[in-house]
């Protein structure tokens, strides 16, 4: 008896260890799949999808002998839905694309005057995608010629691109990245509408997709970040102007660090924002609200080319006014253009009257666009300017 | 297919009889075999049945139907 | 039945596991979609009814008197009634017991292996869970020491790496609707865990000390709700009371921000193995509930026998359980809470008084028996 309860435990741990050493039923290995890096949707003339991925290609990122392969490449295809399109890739390329390491997706115009929630979904339900992504706007290129400009100093230009709005954001503030979670929560708000961050291709597409684009020491073909798409709902309806997406990024707090000119007496002033909070309130009057926007910022003086005297605090004083106003300007211009061209209520005024009265705003809530364009901002800007650099005196001073 | 993975369950439910059988006949209590002999033909006679595809009647069901009509 | 005890501390760690066991997950979203930004209120209501529940369980427990459940049950009501009162509540831990093992399965195949088929998902899962059950209390009682601290650490690790995620803005407008959706949606969480909490009654008994172990109970179920408390309001912190109620596992998609100085990313795996653990050892526990439950009914001498054919039958259970994950939803939203409130609430109600009447009824003969001898 014994021997057999030992023999039926002998198999049935042979067939166990058959069943649960052989490995992973999902299992995907490195070598067959296509690592995707950004993608590009837009609509093509018969109303499917156009989809665009760029796919690294591992070996010419590894080696170190580089060859003249590009080190990244572009599949296009169709289809009725952005699933059926990712699968029909396998046409044309030898491997299953993978998605979770996408750094960037690209909408195309069209596409983003439609309304690009529809799309989205995807982007947001399969399981393979990480949710840091940013989404952008191709500006006047189409997607797919977008995606192929080859960068130089960063190879993938998926990356390149990813690191762009990276260093705007945290150095000159005239464009934000959105994420798509932050993208979805803002288009489903009715509080708040989106905005998103534009590409633009400069230079004759022809030779940016040319290796030797990135021979050259200037490339001829570059792609910049440029300034903010704004949103209604999830349909794209205008693009601000540099002054008018830093004055957006002041409202929202966004500014880590910044530059403000403006003219002083006989030149020009120059003065880095280093840090700064902002502070939303709303204030009802009669049941009407208003907001306020409070900004605190502190900066440096970082270039001077006027004959005054910075060792004396009025002139300090007067920089410091100045440079509010320069701020103020900015701000007022986004808002006024988004009351009055637009319509649509970026700034989450309606989030915030949403936070602080929940009542009043079950009343306005259905038509908030149109209560937006009537609602009175009130800026106030304070900005004080710490030090002066090493240099004591504008050097075109004569002392 | 379907009938292979039926005969895989039924294969497993003797290999689990074979296992319990001795340590309960040991023991020597008959009501003991009985309950695990019944319980074990039952639940192997549902999988049989579930890996023929055979519609089972899901219990979720009877008690959904139970509290609303409860709860109304 | 064999002589297994574990210690009150054991006792608590497993109470902790199990109240955050498969609650972490999806406990989240359901409250996030009625009462919006208020979900962590909610949810400290539902802990606060969870601790008033223990408390009525570790009176039900006194009165069973180092019986389980199912023991005291037909020494309440006697052989007839009490079964008929234990097939429901047999049925309770068992079909428990079955939509825990769908939800692992489920989870598994929506974010990380999508086409891997459920059963065979389920079969391993639950492989290792009889295994546990199989080697007894004790056992579950060592290990649930040791995974402790690990569960503890990866929690700290969630929510110090997420910190800096934080906005505290989503949490306004406090009690923006009133206090109706807060109190329906606090029902969620009183369902799954709190009421199921009902199942330590089987195991109760095994513990050891029986003046610290009340209080093990109480703290265990404070902790897990307050770990179940703190993942809500991160989730909702973090994602906002829309992306939170969006999405499907919400504490999963918050762990995929982790994003420790540009390096250490893709750290949700992190959240799924605490649910892993978490969830192991609440399967583990329902699942040992479950056979001994079953071998006392039956009153058989030992429950591992039927280990392995109870395992057949939760599997094909959990895979004709729900069709479709609404079919779960709906299940969960307006079935569970008044199937667990039966079962939870209502029938130890009954056992506990049935008991007190007995108790009394005892005492009243063996006063007879002691007068007539005495006199």
């Amino acid at each position: 008896m014994n021997v057999v309860i030992k023999r039926g435990y002998f198999l049935i741990t042979v067939l166990l260890c058959g069943a649960l050493l052989s490995g992973c039923w999902d299992s995907d290995e490195l070598d067959e799949l296509g690592i995707v890096v950004a993608a590009g949707i837009d609509k093509t003339e018969d109303d499917e999808y156009l989809l665009v991925t760029q796919v690294i290609n591992p070996s010419e990122i590894a080696t170190e002998a580089p060859t003249t392969r590009p080190p990244a490449s572009t599949y296009s295809t169709t289809g009725k839905t952005l699933l059926e399109a990712f699968r029909k890739m396998t046409h044309k390329s030898p491997r299953k694309m993978y998605l979770s390491q996408l750094r960037l997706v690209v909408i195309g115009k069209d596409l983003a005057e439609e309304g690009i929630m529809q799309p989205l979904d995807l982007f947001y339900r399969d399981h393979e995608f990480r949710t840091g992504f940013y989404v952008t706007i191709s500006k006047e290129t189409d997607v797919e010629t977008l995606l192929s400009i080859l960068t130089p100093y960063e190879k993938i230009p998926a990356n390149k691109l990813m690191h762009s709005i990276e260093a705007v954001e945290e150095n000159h503030g005239s464009s934000h990245g959105i994420t798509i979670d932050e993208l979805i929560t803002q288009i489903r708000n009715k509080g708040q509408n989106p905005v998103i961050t534009g590409l633009l291709m400069e230079g004759p597409a022809e030779s940016g997709t040319n290796i030797s684009n990135v021979e050259n020491i200037d490339a001829p073909t570059k792609i910049t970040i440029d300034h903010l798409g704004v949103l209604k709902g999830d349909q794209l309806v205008g693009w601000m102007n540099e002054d008018e997406s830093l004055g957006y990024n002041y409202t929202q707090g966004d500014i880590n660090s910044s530059v403000v000119t403006h003219p002083c007496s006989e030149g020009t002033a120059g003065i880095e924002i280093l840090r700064g909070d902002n502070n939303m309130g709303v204030t009802f009057e009669n049941d009407e609200p208003s907001i306020s926007i409070e900004l605190n910022l502190e900066g440096n003086i970082a270039e001077i080319d006027c004959p005054v005297d910075l060792s004396q605090a009025d002139v300090i004083q007067q920089l410091n006014q100045q440079t509010e106003e320069e701020i103020t300007r900015l701000i007022e211009e986004s808002i006024a253009i988004n009351q009055n061209e637009f319509e649509t209520d970026i700034f989450g005024f309606g989030d915030l009257i949403h936070r602080k009265n929940p009542k009043y705003w079950k009343t306005v809530e259905n038509n908030w666009d149109e209560q937006f364009k009537e609602l009175v901002v009130e800026i106030q800007v304070k900005v004080e300017l710490r030090r002066k650099g090493s240099a004591t005196q504008p050097i075109t001073k004569e002392s | 297919m379907n009938m292979w993975y039926a005969f895989a369950v039924i294969f497993i439910a003797i290999a689990i009889f074979a296992l319990q059988y001795p340590f309960l006949n040991k023991n020597g209590k008959r009501k003991d075999i009985w309950s695990f002999s019944i319980i074990l033909l039952f639940f192997t006679s549902i999988s049989v049945l579930q890996t023929l595809d055979v519609s089972l009647p899901n219990p979720l069901d009877y008690i959904e139907d139970f509290y609303k009509l409860i709860l109304g | 039945m064999d002589n297994q005890s574990i210690s009150p501390r054991q006792f608590m760690f497993l109470v902790i596991l199990f109240t955050v066991g498969s609650s972490i997950l999806i406990v989240p979203s359901p409250l996030a979609i009625q009462a919006k930004q208020d979900a962590w209120i909610s949810i400290s209501i539902s802990v606060l009814a969870g601790l008033l529940l223990t408390l009525f369980y570790n009176q039900v427990a006194k009165q069973m008197q180092n019986k389980t459940f199912v023991q005291a049950t037909i020494y309440a009501f006697g052989n007839w009634v009490g079964r008929f009162l234990l097939v429901f509540y047999l049925s309770f831990l068992f079909i428990l017991g079955a939509l825990v093992l769908r939800n692992i399965g489920d989870f598994m195949t929506t974010e990380i292996i999508p086409q891997t088929p459920l059963q065979y998902t389920h079969i391993l899962f639950l492989l290792v869970v009889i295994w546990g059950a199989f080697l007894g209390l004790e056992v579950l009682g060592r290990s649930a020491e040791m995974f402790m601290p690990w569960v503890v650490l990866f929690l700290l690790l969630f929510i110090f790496a997420l910190l800096s995620e934080v906005n505290i803005e989503n949490l306004q407008p406090y009690l923006g609707d009133g206090f109706t959706p807060v109190f329906s949606a606090s029902t969620v969480v009183i369902g799954t865990p709190f009421l199921e909490l009902v199942i330590f009654l089987m195991i109760t008994p095994y513990v050891k000390d029986p003046k610290t172990k009340q209080r093990a109970w109480i703290i265990g179920v404070l902790v897990g709700g307050i770990i179940l408390t703190m993942i809500t309001l991160f989730c909702i912190l973090v994602l906002g009371s829309d992306l939170t109620a969006l999405n499907a596992s919400p504490s999963y998609q918050v762990a995929q921000r982790i994003n420790i100085a540009d390096f250490l990313e893709g750290l949700e795996v992190v959240i799924g193995i605490i649910w892993m653990l978490t969830i192991f050892f609440k399967l583990a526990i329902i699942y040992y509930s479950v056979s001994i439950g079953v071998a006392q009914f039956l009153t058989m001498d030992d429950h591992r026998p039927l280990l392995l054919p109870l395992g057949m039958g939760m599997i094909v259970l959990s895979i004709i359980a729900y069709p479709d994950v609404a079919y779960f939803e709906t299940f969960v939203s307006e079935t569970w809470f008044p199937y667990a409130l039966t079962h939870g609430l209502i029938l130890p109600v009954i056992v506990w008084v049935g008991l007190m009447i007995r108790g009394m009824i005892e005492r009243k003969k063996n006063n007879k028996k002691s007068n007539s001898q005495s006199s």
